[in-house]
């Protein structure tokens, strides 16, 4: 019943961009003897699945997202520092290279993506703006990932992902490393991550968490399978 | 009746022989001459060109100074990509700190980048135009002109959670806003079309935009002698029209392709213009019985209610859109078949 509640306050904070406040109410807990895993996984975890679905439903703006994630952020380091740096908390999932295609410079998207892959347990290397297909494929075998996250914001930009599909297939990796594409031209035109070749993709930041895993998961299950 | 009289009589409520019709056509010349956009976003007389090649392509009511925002950001030192089939874009802000923001020296527009260039094509805009078709400018609203200098992401940082900071940077963009407008306006423009990004549900909710936005919003714009279209900028704006619609300068609202027309007019009331709303995405994607279509069912259920111009709803429509569907709008617009 407790956890329903604090959930609900929580929830409430974030969607108010009350970001003090928030951090206070996650201390104000752990004092009282709530385990960070709990704030993280009864909490947080939900917390931000439930935003995810406002964002898809369209509900939720852009500036409560970028709020949402730094509050995300800052309870994370707070858990952190609690449990002084227990990896076990966070569970370390995997390493996903991304950055902004060539030519392309809208970063806002990939940040917000990757504060919440780094919250969900993710390492991040993040190559920043207009990046060339082959640095992506570079970093991703020297840092062996498993994903490559590439953003575009425009149908022109797009264009540039599939010199990463085609760096990807050219070098036999298509089963090693997964191309997840995102930004805004492909929630308005879905068909676009086929067409530039990517293996998934994701309509916010919120369903990035739930696609990684399913684009992990199935290169693992090659990898078993070979 | 010719653009300007169908323009300005459907602004000012009177009958007029049709809809008006317009279109972001500030990039499309290059694609009926085979330019480059490098050129035709450096040059004044090449935009004119290419502006000259739209509007004897294209029917549409009105015309546009080069929708190129990558000139205010330029002139407060931000780096800028060019490219040859899209419109320039910022590569990197000027700075991300707000102190240094407010710094800043404003640009010269006589002397600054490319602030000359931008005034030398509207001025020839308006010199083709005159007494034919109205001449709109964009520009961008007091409280997205911080995404110029210092990007997005740094711009929300500052308003979300540096109230001082905010307030600063707002204040500063808020006199450029306001002597930009005027010396736009000292050309002979017709009237600002102002996108004003963080009224987009998409970037700011209405909780936020009450708060942080409206306060600066209404300062600035009230400030401006100048008929002004809001524009939604990509987003949808029917969650903030009753907020906005009573500021002074404001004459009409251009909605997103995701609002509703009729709740727009309901809101804003009978008298202001509404613009809108073909989705800049169908342009290429579509055939043109279905932009036909589309446009047709916009007019029937515009008809009768208020001043109305068809348009699409979005910046400057892609290079591949087919020319078939831009004359597509304006046929249904004309009654044609």
């Amino acid at each position: 019943m407790r956890s329903k509640e604090n959930l609900q306050i929580l929830f409430d904070l974030m969607l108010h961009s009350e970001r003090k406040s928030a951090i206070t109410f996650i201390e104000k807990l752990l004092e009282e003897g709530f385990s960070a895993e709990y704030v993280v996984r009864e909490l947080l975890d939900p917390a931000l699945v439930r935003q995810g679905a406002m964002w898809g439903e369209g509900h939720l703006s852009l500036a409560q997202a970028y709020v949402a994630a730094k509050i995300a952020e800052d309870i994370l380091m707070k858990c952190l520092e609690f449990e002084k740096a227990d990896d076990e908390l966070i569970k370390r999932r995997g390493i996903i290279v991304i950055g902004n295609i060539e030519d392309d410079f809208h970063s806002l998207g990939r940040k917000i993506v990757s504060i919440f892959l780094k919250a969900n347990g993710w390492e991040i290397i993040d190559l920043g703006n207009d990046v060339m297909a082959e640095d992506f494929v570079e970093e991703a075998i020297k840092s062996n990932s498993s994903i490559i996250g590439v953003s575009a914001m425009m149908y022109t930009t797009a264009q540039n992902i599939k010199k990463v599909r085609a760096e990807i297939d050219a070098r036999g990796l298509q089963n090693q490393i997964k191309l997840a594409v995102g930004g805004a031209v492909f929630n308005g035109r879905p068909e676009l991550v086929k067409e530039v070749g990517g293996d998934g993709s994701a309509k916010n930041a919120f369903e990035t968490l739930e696609l990684m895993d399913r684009l992990l998961h199935g290169c693992c299950q090659r990898e078993n399978q070979q | 009746m010719n653009s300007i009289e169908r323009v300005m009589g459907t602004i000012q409520g009177q009958p007029v022989d049709r809809v008006p019709v317009g279109a972001v056509l500030s990039s499309y010349g290059a694609r009926l001459l085979d330019l480059d956009l490098r050129v035709v976003f450096n040059d004044a007389k090449t935009y004119i060109e290419s502006q000259k090649a739209v509007h004897e392509k294209f029917a549409v009511d009105f015309a546009l100074a080069p929708f190129d925002y990558s000139v205010i950001a330029e002139g407060f030192g931000s780096s800028i990509r060019f490219f040859k089939d899209q419109a320039p874009n910022i590569k990197k802000p000027s700075t991300i700190n707000w102190r240094e923001v407010i710094e800043k020296p404003f640009p010269d527009f006589n002397l600054t980048g490319r602030f000359p260039v931008f005034l030398e094509a509207l001025k020839g805009m308006i010199e083709l135009f005159a007494g034919k078709k109205p001449v709109f400018a964009g520009i961008p609203g007091p409280c997205s002109m911080p995404i110029m200098i210092m990007g997005l992401e740094a711009w929300l940082e500052t308003l979300l959670f540096d109230p001082e900071g905010a307030q600063k940077v707002m204040d500063y963009c808020g006199e450029f806003f306001e002597i930009w407008a005027a010396r736009i306006m000292q050309e002979g423009t017709t009237g600002l079309i102002v996108t004003e990004g963080m009224a987009a549900r998409e970037i700011t909710d209405r909780e936020n935009f009450e708060c942080l936005v409206l306060p600066h919003l209404k300062k600035y714009l009230s400030r401006v002698n100048a008929p002004m279209v809001f524009h939604h900028t990509g987003g949808s704006i029917n969650h903030i029209l009753d907020l906005t619609k009573d500021i002074p300068g404001i004459l009409g609202f251009c909605v997103s392709a995701e609002d509703d027309l009729l709740a727009a007019r309901r809101i804003i009331g009978p008298e202001k213009l509404l613009l809108g709303n073909i989705d800049n995405l169908c342009f290429p994607a579509s055939g043109s019985e279905q932009i036909y279509e589309q446009s047709q069912k916009i007019l029937k259920l515009m008809h009768q209610k208020g001043p109305f111009i068809l348009s699409n709803s979005g910046g400057d429509l892609p290079l591949n859109t087919p020319e078939t569907n831009i004359t597509a709008m304006i046929e249904a617009s004309e009654g044609k078949k």
